[in-house]
């Protein structure tokens, strides 16, 4: 859980910084390893901090997308026992 | 083998617990969307309270003295400086481009200003040349309306002539070249010192011919005395066949038509000349381009008379030789013979 959160901040933190894609990876393992939909709230509290709802929030609608893209294609990725055990 | 392998218990199947988890973030984040959407202003304060901690921390880490921030940044602040320093050079050469454009361009339009002021001369930018146009002409950005007319003798620089204004619009004009074939005009070569009938030849070169004997060398002036200043070029080669009873001199302008940018116009129209005026123009321009001494270039003899058998009257083109000759026949029979 303190990972999570820990992630998450850093995921938060370079998303305003100019060092933003360095949170891509981060983001990635993110979506993977837990359920990613915090990161769609946090994409669009950084679309409020840029002002982008005064446009279009395409960060917050690509967040979306994605979470809810990996969210679909999670299940075809892992790997079962017979015991409907997962192998990670 | 069970026991080797890495494994995690759980249930990854999307069960109806989780799909509905799924469908209430789903739906919360289409009204986060929508609300920011429809009140962008409150999205952007609740994100500027969320956010201030992480906005802290990052500005912290951006600006502060600190160790651990001074420790992270400067590895990136090189970096960074790097990169600005190039961004910078790049800059500067093309600035550097531009100042050098800008500053012939400001040389050429000086130039045409000074020719524009001290002779009575509009000033045009070549609009297309004789290989773009389906004439021999050149076009010109100026036109009747300011005060272009035609017969107005064109030119490059100060004395170079180029051509003759041959149709004038209100915003443009054409120009025939001196180098159009067919085009003829009275000119005087300087080193012989005898006038004859420069042709044009097309292709930016024009001709004289004259009888055998005389000297006739690269790089001798030719000048066109029926116009103000009229420098046409100079002799670029020679065509001298001793069984042929004339030679050819190929005549080139001193400016290439491909560089031709700006030229200037002349308001007055040519205009007809007697043989004495012409006689003294021509040696006023002599004495100018190559700094005799008067009595020097006074006791020239003009020998156009003795040496060019098939006298022709002097003219500034083949479109205008007919009037010119009604009016010559008059002018003889004052015993003064016309020219241009």
């Amino acid at each position: 859980m303190l990972l999570r959160i820990f992630i998450f901040l850093l995921i938060a933190s370079l998303s305003i910084s100019p060092w933003y894609f360095f949170a891509v990876p981060f983001v990635i393992w993110y979506l993977f390893n837990f359920s990613g939909y915090e990161l769609i709230i946090l994409a669009i509290l950084i679309d409020g901090y840029f002002g982008a709802f005064y446009n279009f929030p395409y960060l917050s609608v690509g967040v979306l997308v994605v979470v809810f893209l990996v969210d679909f294609i999670k299940p075809s990725l892992l790997m079962y026992t017979k015991n409907n055990e997962v192998v990670s | 083998m069970k026991k080797y392998l890495s494994t995690t218990r759980g249930n990854y199947h999307l069960t109806p617990h989780k799909q509905k988890r799924r469908k209430r973030w789903l739906i919360l984040v289409i009204v986060f969307i929508t609300v920011g959407l429809v009140f962008p202003w409150f999205i952007s304060k609740v994100s500027e309270v969320v956010m201030y901690p992480v906005h802290s921390v990052v500005g912290w880490i951006k600006n502060s003295d600190d160790a651990i921030p001074v420790y992270l940044r400067s590895r990136n602040e090189l970096l960074a400086e790097i990169e600005q320093i190039k961004a910078e050079q790049e800059t500067k050469n093309g600035t550097q481009l531009t100042i050098r454009k800008l500053l012939d361009e400001n040389i050429a339009l000086r130039l045409m200003l000074g020719v524009s002021t001290s002779t009575d001369r509009v000033v045009a930018k070549v609009l297309s040349r004789p290989n773009t146009l389906a004439y021999d002409f050149l076009q010109v950005d100026q036109g009747e309306k300011q005060g272009v007319k035609v017969g107005a003798a064109v030119y490059s620089g100060l004395d170079s002539v180029v051509g003759v204004v041959v149709h004038v619009a209100e915003e443009y004009s054409f120009v025939e070249l001196f180098t159009s074939p067919g085009f003829r005009s009275t000119a005087f070569v300087v080193g012989p010192n005898v006038f004859s009938t420069l042709e044009g030849m097309g292709g930016g070169i024009a001709r004289v011919h004259l009888p055998q004997g005389l000297s006739l060398t690269d790089e001798q002036i030719v000048l066109l005395p029926g116009v103000f200043d009229g420098v046409y070029g100079e002799i670029v080669s020679v065509e001298n066949h001793p069984t042929q009873p004339e030679q050819y001199g190929y005549v080139s302008p001193a400016v290439a038509m491909s560089s031709l940018y700006f030229v200037s116009i002349d308001k007055k129209v040519i205009s007809l000349k007697t043989t004495e005026e012409i006689k003294d123009e021509v040696k006023e321009m002599v004495r100018e381009k190559t700094r005799l001494d008067k009595d020097f270039v006074d006791a020239i003899n003009f020998a156009e008379e003795e040496l060019v058998d098939d006298f022709e009257l002097a003219t500034t083109s083949a479109d205008i030789v007919e009037d010119i000759d009604n009016l010559n026949i008059e002018e003889t029979e004052n015993s003064s013979v016309t020219d241009l």
